[in-house]
């Protein structure tokens, strides 16, 4: 479409005359430029602002980072690398100028602190997991007196009565404590009863509490007696840690359920601190967040194509771009492409765009370049080729180049329009290669016939009914139709031309560009599209005087 | 045995939990009792970068011109407090060391042109000033703070850099030193203001 416009009509030269008048008032292009914002944005990115709280040079908006951004920017286009500019800041700065602080002395604490936190997170995890794991049985008791375990026995579980007297105000640490093995070991019996507990964890936990509960007993047989009798031991309540973990003690398959729960908050863990790492980048622009990538959905490799967010801002980007561009806002489309290639550093059609631009104001080299680059990305870009053709036929008069160019594009899969432009720029450029001055298409052609070709898209059947009839109609802008030509019983291909004779407006000259249609009508009669009509037409204006014109008939009514 | 494992297992868990604390806390300490936006400059016993300023008076003086004399470079704002704090302090000090090849020097920095030459006529400044608009000189000196002043000795090596409002014993303390060509292993600080 843009191709088609772009060449059109044989009217290069004063469309480039009338551009080059553009240029005059065109704003400074630079596309290097962008290299260098994008090459001071990193160098920054590594410099710590001198007064802002942890941001960097190319982040912050203080005075004094605007300025060393200016350094930055001076340095590197003195030719200097970006590690000699980071040297410099380091020797007027020291190391505390860098983001990322250098892994030697008192700074090795910063790299291998992470490191040693997270081996001593895993010791802790690794000594937890084998207590909780090792099964607390007779083992650990093994001098336990067993009149004392009898006693615990009856006491704990005969003297339910006694609960609620307690006073645990008057009561020694050893009694509150023998209480609560008692009251654990009575909830523990209502547990197992309610098959809360399997039988084998009931026999673990109750050996323990009651070794436990024995030593509290000996242990208080030792000592002088306390005023509270020792006859009635039991507690009100049980304090929280008393009610039996099912976790602790349980049989060895236990211990693998514990472990494999380690590993998986391990695993957990690494994950949520690699991820979160993932998920903050460099800025990209004032409008841009830290956070980014597949996390939250902001950065611009992350989304997948065809999902919402960048990439829609990406087509948004270019949408505007193109629309700037048509309306020749060539301020606008340069800004929208620049973002679009902050997005996207290797965009061919916002690069393309932008080497067009760059054509217009006459910076031929730089806008090669950015075709070149355009072309390094997708070397199939059939804008781009388009645009490298031009570039080297009308600035660089490199005729067999443009040549190559634009038969890569026509080897592409092109609009049969389209292809014909390209078809007669190769042409002329073969002209001039071989020295001989192009011949203007008018004067070949002089009646300002305009000839081609009507095809069928495949799609569509090819059935035309008898009585059927091909209208060609040649319009200026949404005027009545300047020309028609009526076709009955067409065949496809169907080959036209369409001259002066056929025109219906007397006094308005057949010439300049006109918009054609082709309408297939079923009943032959000229009107409106009915139901079954099918219609093609030319995307642009086509020039009179143009040849080989195709039209495909691709809408179906 | 049983006593020792009783006596023993809280002091071991007590020591577990007591010494990575006191690593946190004197991690903490540390960090807490420095001042987190001091930048410790590498330039003291450098030689001092060279440049050329452009005075108030429209004059060119580059720092080469000064060979063979101790320089004191000052960096001022006029916003900045405690650079008004210390200008008459330095005009006296300026006028008692102008005689003895010292040469002071003024860099106006993150400042607008008239309120800068409000401030130089409203403290009565004598000695050469200049403004460093795009603040090449500044990052040259790796200037963080204002005032920040560096003195620059006979040989052309910074022998003293002071961050902060200058009071009268350290600036002649310190000019003494660098005119008997010593050379401070240290920076001095004193109130500052953080550049813009």
């Amino acid at each position: 479409m843009t191709i088609a416009r772009f060449g059109e009509g044989g009217r290069t030269s004063w469309l480039l005359a009338w551009l080059l008048g553009f240029w005059l008032v065109l704003p400074p292009l630079h596309l290097a430029q962008m290299e260098l914002d994008e090459q001071v944005r990193q160098v920054g990115a590594q410099l710590r602002c001198p007064l802002c709280q942890n941001l960097s040079v190319a982040d912050s908006p203080s005075e004094t980072a605007q300025q060393m951004r200016g350094v930055i920017r001076d340095q590197l286009q003195a030719g200097k690398t970006p590690e000699e500019v980071l040297a410099y800041f380091r020797s007027k700065y020291g190391d505390w100028i860098l983001l990322s602080p250098r892994p030697h002395g008192f700074n090795l604490l910063v790299w291998l602190g992470p490191l040693a936190g997270v081996a001593m997170g895993l010791a802790v995890a690794i000594m937890a997991v084998r207590r909780w794991a090792r099964r607390p049985g007779l083992q650990e008791h093994p001098t336990t007196d067993p009149a004392l375990l009898d006693r615990v026995r009856r006491e704990a579980l005969n003297d339910e009565a006694d609960l609620s007297v307690a006073d645990p105000e008057g009561r020694s640490p050893l009694e509150l404590e023998r209480d609560r093995l008692y009251a654990a070991l009575q909830e523990l019996a209502f547990d197992s009863r309610a098959g809360k507990l399997s039988p084998a964890d009931y026999e673990a936990l109750r050996a323990d509490y009651e070794a436990r509960a024995a030593a509290v007993l000996a242990e208080l047989e030792r000592q002088p007696r306390t005023p509270a009798p020792s006859a009635s031991p039991l507690p009100a309540a049980a304090s929280p840690s008393a009610v039996p973990h099912a976790g602790q003690g349980g049989p060895r398959g236990r211990r693998w359920h514990l472990a494999a729960g380690g590993v998986c908050l391990m695993a957990f863990a690494l994950a949520l601190g690699y991820f979160l790492g993932q998920s903050l980048r460099p800025r990209t622009g004032e409008q841009d967040t830290i956070t980014g990538d597949f996390l939250t959905g902001t950065g611009p490799e992350g989304i997948a194509p065809g999902s919402r967010g960048p990439a829609q801002n990406l087509a948004q980007l270019l949408a505007a771009g193109r629309a700037a561009y048509e309306r020749q806002d060539w301020q606008g489309a340069i800004d929208a492409f620049k973002k679009a290639l902050a997005l996207d550093r290797g965009h061919p059609e916002a690069l393309t765009y932008l080497g067009l631009i760059l054509l217009q104001g006459g910076h031929a080299d730089r806008a090669f370049l950015a075709i070149e680059r355009a072309l390094a990305t997708d070397p199939t870009y059939p804008l781009a080729l388009w645009a490298k053709g031009l570039v080297l036929f009308e600035r660089k008069q490199d005729y067999a180049g443009a040549i190559q160019a634009w038969e890569t594009l026509m080897a592409a899969n092109l609009a049969p329009a389209d292809a014909d432009v390209v078809a007669r720029w190769v042409t002329e450029a073969r002209q001039r290669l071989a020295g001989q001055p192009a011949a203007p298409q008018q004067a070949a052609n002089p009646g300002g016939t305009i000839t081609g070709t009507v095809t069928l898209a495949p799609q569509l059947s090819p059935e035309v009914p008898p009585g059927g009839a091909l209208f060609l109609i040649a319009r200026k802008g949404d005027s009545p139709p300047l020309a028609v030509k009526r076709f009955p019983n067409p065949t496809f291909p169907l080959t036209f031309s369409l001259g002066p004779e056929d025109q219906m407006l007397a006094g308005t000259p057949f010439e300049g560009e006109v918009t054609l249609l082709a309408r297939l009508k079923r009943n032959g009669t000229a009107g409106p599209p009915a139901p079954g009509d099918l219609e093609g037409r030319v995307r642009g204006p086509v020039g009179v005087g143009q040849q080989g014109v195709g039209i495909v008939l691709d809408t179906a009514y | 045995m049983e006593d020792k494992v009783m006596t023993w297992r809280p002091v071991r868990r007590l020591l577990a939990v007591v010494s990575p604390a006191l690593v946190v806390l004197a991690l903490l300490a540390y960090g807490l009792t420095r001042d987190p936006r001091a930048i410790p400059t590498p330039l003291l016993a450098q030689p001092a970068a060279a440049f050329t300023l452009t005075l108030f008076d429209g004059r060119q003086l580059r720092l080469e011109e000064l060979q063979g004399k101790v320089v004191f470079l000052n960096f001022w704002a006029s916003w900045c407090p405690p650079c008004r704090a210390e200008a008459r302090t330095l005009e006296a000090a300026w006028q008692k060391y102008q005689a003895q090849d010292v040469v002071f020097l003024g860099v106006n920095i993150q400042d607008r042109d008239e309120a800068a030459r409000a401030f130089l006529q409203e403290f009565g400044i004598t000695y050469p000033n200049g403004r460093d608009a795009a603040g090449k000189i500044a990052i040259d000196y790796g200037v963080w703070g204002l005032p920040e002043t560096f003195i620059i000795d006979r040989e052309g090596r910074i022998s003293y850099k002071h961050i902060g409002g200058l009071g009268w014993t350290t600036i002649t303390t310190k000019l003494d030193e660098a005119l008997q060509g010593i050379v401070s292993t240290e920076e001095g600080k004193g109130d500052y203001r953080p550049v813009r």
